[in-house]
């Protein structure tokens, strides 16, 4: 039984560009599934269906049976609360302390007036402290968010996604900002939490050697198209050549620790 | 250098450039000869009228402000505290005013700019009534005194700030409102946990900026009637009694220099 399904799902933007032409995919509960791809090749589109930020034009994504392509206001809202996400740019509100962009995670399941007034019930409080703690910072929370470095802004947008008590984690390019050491540790932080929780994770990803370290599976895509789908062992130099239609360059596409 | 008699290569610069240059020359020369027409067919004042019109004003004009007279200085220092209260809550008055419209004029917010034109065409349209004639037609309609003056602020002040608080607001980073839509958010969700944490210091920062520009202009308003320190200020030229105006002109200055310091001084801390 699947936890998100794919459904000939196809995506046309307004400039009429056909960024996803009919993927079917199956990922069942508790996956790490790493999608790579040339830059345009649709990553991002896909990963953006999953929660609706991009709706399909045909198709539909269902996650835990339910369809989100056709949920609109707040039964999207809804099923987007158990979706984490997190972005390459971290997108935190830079002039708030950490402990506050943690918080906002919480807001899917607060009553509207708590949620306006910033009255966080405590055990909120004390989760998204938690939520700081199992990313390795919780001596950050009273820290303005554009105090910290790289690596650990990322860490507080995934412990916002976590205050969310998600199922599903999306990242799209997590550590295409970060240096190489930092990445790693970024990245197996990601795998360990979503190993302990279960969490069904899609990841965006860019570097080949990365790919093969953390996915239980991946995804090669091409063109809007999904051109590969195996496991890491699988996923041979050969096959990448295939997914980038190109020979691997080992400055570009291997990030290295 | 390899070569000594290199030729010197000076790329033509592309035609916009020189058209450019072209109209900087024309509206420099034509600012000239503008000038010169202008003094020419102007109706100056005989230079003996101004000289004998100085002579007769001046030496009381110095004896006055040199002695500015100290039993001024209660009503000076209260009708420029009332003054101050006057900008305070203009400056109030406007910024909450313009703190609603100002988002009724964002791009960003409204998803186009079709959407935003009403709001930028309101605001434009409180921009293009001057302060002084707001103050005369509250001075009719409310009477006169500070309560006008604080309107005839309130509203100029909203052309000012909204347009700024919009500038703003289209500014701000699209990444964390992004990031509450996706965990669940609604719109009033992204209005406080990503527009507002975003935008609220630079809203202060101007509407300070802007409180120290209305206490300037609030000792103006007085002259119309509009409450504050102008309307002793001008019964007072009226019989040129110079002694007193120096108190007066002595303790706005005083103030104003005070209010900015430590206003500039709060503003650089917030952004
Ligand atoms: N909002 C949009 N409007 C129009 N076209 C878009 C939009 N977003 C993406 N595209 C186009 O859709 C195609 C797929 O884009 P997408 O962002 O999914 O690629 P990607 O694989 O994530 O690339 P990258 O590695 O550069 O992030 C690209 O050709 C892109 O230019
Ligand atoms: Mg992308």
């Amino acid at each position: 039984m699947s936890h998100i399904q794919f459904k000939d799902v196809e995506v046309t933007y307004k400039t009429g560009l056909k960024a996803l032409k009919g993927v079917t995919l199956q990922i069942p509960r508790g996956q790490f599934v790493v999608i790579v791809g040339l830059s345009g090749a649709g990553k991002s589109t896909l990963i953006r269906t999953i929660n609706s930020l991009v709706v399909p034009s045909a198709g539909a994504v269902t996650v835990a049976d339910q369809n989100v392509t056709a949920a609109r206001g707040r039964q999207l809202r809804h099923i987007r609360s158990d979706i984490g996400m997190i972005f390459q740019t971290f997108n935190l509100v830079k002039r708030t302390s950490v402990i506050r962009n943690v918080l906002a995670g919480r807001l899917g399941d607060l009553p509207q007036w708590r949620g306006v007034l910033g009255a966080f019930p405590r055990e909120d409080v004390a989760f998204a402290h938690d939520c700081l703690s199992r990313v390795g910072i919780p001596e950050k929370a009273y820290v303005r968010a554009d105090a910290l470095s790289g690596g650990q802004q990322q860490r507080v947008g995934i412990a916002r996604a976590l205050a969310q008590k998600p199922s599903v984690m999306l990242a799209d390019e997590p550590v295409a900002s970060l240096d190489p050491p930092t990445s790693h540790s970024v990245m197996s932080d990601l795998k360990r939490i979503a190993r302990e929780d279960g969490i069904t994770t899609l990841v965006n990803l860019h570097f080949i050697d990365m790919a093969r370290e953390y996915a239980d599976r991946i995804i090669g895509m091409r063109d809007g198209t999904v051109v590969f789908d195996g496991t890491p062992d699988e996923a041979s130099d050969k096959v990448f050549e295939d997914i980038y239609g190109r020979p691997i360059d080992r400055e570009k596409d291997l990030r290295g620790a | 250098m390899s070569q000594v008699n290199r030729e010197l290569h000076i790329p033509e610069p592309p035609a916009s450039m020189k058209r450019a240059r072209f109209l900087g020359t024309a509206a420099a020369i034509g600012s000239v000869v503008l000038l010169i027409i202008v003094f020419l067919t102007m109706n100056l004042p005989s230079w003996e009228r101004v000289l004998t019109g100085l002579e007769r004003t001046l030496p009381p004009l110095w004896r006055g402000f040199s002695n500015p007279d100290v039993g001024t200085f209660p009503l000076a220092f209260n009708s420029m505290l009332e003054t101050f209260y006057m900008a305070v809550l203009g400056t109030i008055l406007g910024g909450v005013l313009a703190f609603g419209l100002s988002f009724l004029a964002a791009r960003n917010l409204l998803g186009g700019t079709v959407q935003a034109m009403p709001g930028k065409a309101l605001l434009v349209a409180i921009r293009t009534f001057p302060e002084i004639l707001l103050a005369i037609i509250f001075v009719a309609a409310v009477g006169p005194g500070a309560t006008a003056g604080i309107m005839a602020m309130g509203i100029h002040s909203i052309g000012f700030l909204g347009k700024i608080f919009s500038d703003v607001i289209e500014g701000i980073d699209p990444g964390p409102m992004e990031a509450i839509k996706a965990s669940g958010g609604n719109q009033l969700h992204v209005f406080f946990y990503a527009v507002v944490p975003q935008v609220l210091p630079e809203f202060a920062s101007y509407l300070l900026y802007r409180f120290e520009i209305n206490l300037r202009a609030a000792t103006i308003l007085g002259l119309v009637g509009a409450g504050g320190i102008g309307g002793p200020l001008i019964q007072r030229l009226q019989f040129r009694r110079w002694d007193e105006i120096s108190m007066m002109l002595i303790v706005i200055i005083a103030f104003i220099i005070i209010v900015d310091a430590i206003s500039s001084r709060i503003r650089r801390n917030l952004v």
